[in-house]
Formats: structure tokens, C-alpha cells, sequence
């Protein structure tokens, strides 16, 4: 198992190759003729105006919460999930306990009206 | 006869013999054939998005009534089949216009993230029986825990560029990407628990009959999941070219837009294997025992089905508002896949022990109609509802 892993760690840098090849080759390719206009920030055509860190939803990070939530459930499910064929009923109606746990949370967050889009 | 067979794996062996015999010790044979494996394997996505981005523009092209790159006009190649290497030129000849305004390094680097996690996935993708990278006893986890990288790529490359489209853009992506995991993982989660391992070869040895005619309701659960993921239509709202210019795209120019696009693709054809694996059954066909080359062919083709499904959705769907698709993920997906999971569990520690394969797949299939049919119910009456209310209010 350990020389699979090592398989995956020399792929991942020839993948890593793979990303940074083109960006050598337009490097030796491509005409290099830059002026302010070209380098401004693109807004339409227009001037940009104002600082581009705009204000946005705080709602996005509301969405993140619940993500966070879930995924860890996910990643904690997943152990038990491949030993699903080996448990007891106790240890399936257990987790399964825990997931209708998770969901009142969603109807929780759903009540407070956190996936409603203002 | 026998070479043929079993063709690649074969040759492989042969390879190895070469390179063992200039008297190398075994450590370095082992690394320089993990080299020149990796290195074919990393060719592979390459060379099927360069066809697929050609069939892609045809079929799209012919379902919407138009031509795509044909023989007529400035197109090359016969039927234009070279109009991607053409693409490929024009990329790499344009100039790079890099922001002044922009975060230079994270701006630069956002590309090269995201298309080396779109290839490290081909690592553990089985493309044949015995034909697979490296099969890790986590390989779909592997494959879920890289579709995280693409998405601090989405964000590095919004955030660097310094543009409000982008940053916008960037945030829509991850609210879309995020959500859309959820499904994704809880549908795989499934598949791990029915197939009870986490390597892809397991997966598909466990699939004597394929879990899309065992459990319809997870494929179509992980399949819109992982549209979502890969940005396609109706869910290609982190691009959204007529609202916010590309999202997160929209500084880059030349190869490092290419590095995107192609990466985009490349996700689209990871994503066919990766259905075909979880859901088709992966190499599994006729006559695979007796000539195992026969395995790739059988996957390619699945994966090719599943492409075509892909565009055909591109070809036919309009594309969903944001508050759209976010309550469609945590109001319908998200409960449905849970209970989903839930549900499973229980029928399968329900069944006698040690069933017959056809009675468990059996058990599933019907947990699962009864499932759809329970939340078709809902839907309806939740709608009717709304409607109703809405009527009144008016009247």
C-alpha cells in the first residue's frame, strides 16, 4: 500500500509538471507589450471605480456554517460506512440516530429562515 | 493472442523487464517505471479533452439547431477536427495581461492549482480490470478530498484578480460548490456503505448488478451533485458569461484562461469515469475475465454515455437564479440524501443475513422507489400549497 501511495505522491508532481508546462511554453510564445490601460482592472470598459473588495452577502458564510456541519458529518460517517457489513443493528440505528440528529439542525436553520435567499 | 489480451498491463511488464534488465536495483526500477506510468496516465485526460472539446461543440452545436466547426470557412482539418489544437495555438500566442491592481502570486498561481488537481484525480481512476494508477484502499475519499483543491483555486484566483466580477463571482462559486458537496458525499457514502470499501476496484467488484439499477435515486442524487461541481448547466452560474463576465475568470487572458477551460473539461471526463465507477459498474461487461483489455473499452463507453448526458444537459437547460439553486441543494437534496442514507442503512441490516445479491438489490431499488414517490408527494402538495396561497392573496 505504501508504493501506491508513493505512485500518487510522483503523479501529483507530474500533474503539478503538467500545470506549469503550459504556462512555460505561452512564457516563450507570447508578445510582451504592456501599457497602464491594458494593466487596469477590468470593469466593463468603464474606469474602475472604488475598491474592488466589495461588501457581500453575510449570508454566504451562513451557507458555510451548514457546509461545515454536514461535512464533517460526512467524514465521520465514512469509517463507519465501510464497516457497515461488519456491525451489529445497534451500531447502524446509532448512526442513523445521529444523522436524524443533523437533520433537526437543518430544519432548525431552515425554521430561522438562514436558507432563505433576501 | 495473449499479449493482445491483456494488452497494456502486458506491455507494461515488458517495460519493466527492459529497465530491470540495464541492472538497475528494484527501488529504481519501481520508480522510473511509476514515472513513465504516471507520466502516460497524465497524457490520457489531455489527449480525451482534446477530442471531447471538438464532439462537445458539435453535438451542442447540431442539438441547437446550428453547425459548430464545420468544413466550410476559416475551420481546419476535416469536419474541423484540428480546430482545438488551433484553439490551443491561439492560446499560447496571446499576451498575458496580468492586473496591476492583482495579487501577483496567488494570481498566478490559481491556474496551475486548479489543473493539477483536475489531473491528480486520474491517479486512482480504474480505466481497466487491473489497469489503475494506484489502487488506494481510500480512493473515492482521495477523489473528494482533491475536489476541495479546485475550489481554493476558484477562490485564490476571484480574490487575486482584484475585479468586483471576480470576487463575486468566486464567492458564487464556492456558495455553489460548497452546497452542492453534500449530496455528492452523501451519495457516495452510500455506494461505500453498500459496496463496503473505499477503493474504486473494490467498488466495482462489488457490482454485480450496478447500483444505478439498485439504488436509482443515489446516482441521480451524486449525478446532480457533481454537476454542480463540475459548473455545468443548469448549474454553470459561477461562469454566468451575460451576468458577472466569466466570475471569477474574467482577468485571465491567454493560456492561463486556457489552464481553466481545460481544466473544466477535464473535470467533465473525470466526472463520466467516475459515475461509470461508482454507478455503471465500471470495466465490468462481457467477455472482461477472458480478455481484460475488452475492461477499458467497456468504461470508455460508459463514460462516453454519461458525457452525452452531460451535454445533452448543456444543449437543453436554461440556467437557475442563485436563491434557485441554493434551496433546491438544502431544501430538496440535502434532506432527501440523508434520509436516503438513513433509509438504506435500515434496509439493508433489515434483510436476512447473508442475502442473495438480487434480493438485497432488490430491497434497495424499492427503499428507493418508495422514497421518490414519498418526496414527489411532498413536492406536489407543497406546491399546490404555495399556489393556493398565492391566488388568494391576489383575489
Amino acid at each position: 500500500m505504501l508504493s501506491q501511495f508513493a505512485f500518487v505522491g510522483i503523479f501529483l508532481l507530474i500533474a503539478l509538471f503538467f500545470g506549469v508546462a503550459p504556462l512555460i511554453i505561452a512564457y516563450l510564445l507570447r508578445p510582451k507589450k504592456p501599457n497602464p490601460r491594458k494593466a487596469s482592472t477590468y470593469e466593463c470598459g468603464l474606469e474602475p471605480c472604488g475598491d474592488a473588495w466589495v461588501q457581500f452577502r453575510v449570508q454566504y458564510y451562513v451557507f458555510g456554517l451548514a457546509f461545515v456541519v454536514f461535512d464533517v458529518e460526512a467524514a465521520l460517517l465514512l469509517p463507519w460506512a465501510v464497516a457497515y457489513h461488519a456491525l451489529d443493528l445497534y451500531a447502524v440505528v446509532e448512526a442513523v440516530l445521529f444523522i436524524l440528529i443533523l437533520l433537526g439542525a437543518l430544519v432548525y436553520v431552515w425554521r430561522k429562515g438562514a436558507l432563505e435567499w433576501m | 493472442m495473449e499479449f493482445i489480451a491483456d494488452l497494456i498491463v502486458n506491455i507494461g511488464e515488458w517495460l519493466q523487464g527492459l529497465i530491470a534488465s540495464t541492472g538497475l536495483s528494484g527501488g529504481w526500477v519501481k520508480l522510473i517505471m511509476s514515472g513513465i506510468g504516471g507520466f502516460a496516465l497524465a497524457i490520457v485526460p489531455f489527449a480525451a479533452v482534446i477530442v471531447l472539446i471538438w464532439a462537445a461543440r458539435k453535438l451542442v452545436a447540431r442539438m441547437q439547431d446550428r453547425l459548430g466547426p464545420n468544413n466550410s470557412g476559416p475551420y481546419p482539418g476535416p469536419y474541423a477536427i484540428l480546430q482545438t489544437f488551433a484553439d490551443a495555438i491561439k492560446m499560447l500566442t496571446k499576451e498575458d495581461v496580468v492586473p496591476a491592481a492583482a495579487d501577483r502570486w496567488v494570481f498566478n498561481a490559481a491556474p496551475v492549482l486548479i489543473l493539477t488537481v483536475s489531473i491528480g484525480v486520474w491517479a486512482v481512476l480504474p480505466l481497466g480490470k487491473g489497469l489503475i494508477g494506484a489502487d488506494l484502499n481510500i480512493g473515492i475519499f482521495y477523489v473528494l478530498s482533491l475536489a476541495s483543491g479546485s475550489l481554493v483555486a476558484l477562490l485564490m484566483a476571484g480574490w487575486g484578480s482584484n475585479n468586483k466580477y471576480a470576487l463575486v463571482g468566486a464567492l458564487r462559486a464556492i456558495a455553489q460548490l460548497v452546497s452542492y458537496e453534500i449530496p455528492q458525499v452523501l451519495a457516495v457514502l452510500t455506494v461505500v456503505m453498500v459496496a463496503g470499501t473505499l477503493s474504486m476496484q473494490g467498488i466495482i467488484e462489488a457490482q454485480r448488478i450496478p447500483f444505478l439499477f439498485s439504488m436509482p435515486l443515489t446516482a441521480l442524487l451524486f449525478f446532480v451533485g457533481s454537476l454542480a461541481e463540475v459548473s455545468r448547466q443548469p448549474f454553470d452560474l459561477t461562469e454566468a458569461d451575460s451576468e458577472i463576465v466569466a466570475g471569477y475568470m474574467v482577468e485571465y487572458s491567454g493560456m492561463k484562461f486556457g489552464q481553466f477551460y481545460l481544466s473544466e473539461f477535464i473535470n467533465n471526463f473525470s466526472l463520466s469515469v467516475i459515475t461509470a465507477t461508482l454507478f455503471l459498474g465500471g470495466w465490468r461487461g462481457p467477455f472482461v475475465n477472458s480478455v481484460p483489455v475488452l475492461g477499458t473499452l467497456w468504461i470508455l463507453i460508459k463514460a462516453l454515455a454519461v458525457f452525452f448526458v452531460l451535454l445533452w444537459l448543456w444543449g437543453t437547460m436554461p440556467r437557475l437564479r442563485i436563491d434557485q439553486m441554493l434551496s433546491f441543494n438544502w431544501k430538496v437534496l440535502v434532506p432527501v440524501s440523508l434520509t436516503n442514507v438513513s433509509m438504506l442503512a435500515l434496509v439493508g441490516k433489515a434483510l436476512p443475513p447473508d442475502p442473495s445479491p438480487w434480493l438485497r438489490a432488490g430491497a434497495l431499488f424499492g427503499s428507493n422507489v418508495l422514497l421518490v414517490v414519498v418526496v414527489l408527494a411532498i413536492m406536489i402538495l407543497t406546491g399546490r400549497r404555495a399556489r393556493e396561497l398565492q391566488t388568494t392573496a391576489q383575489g
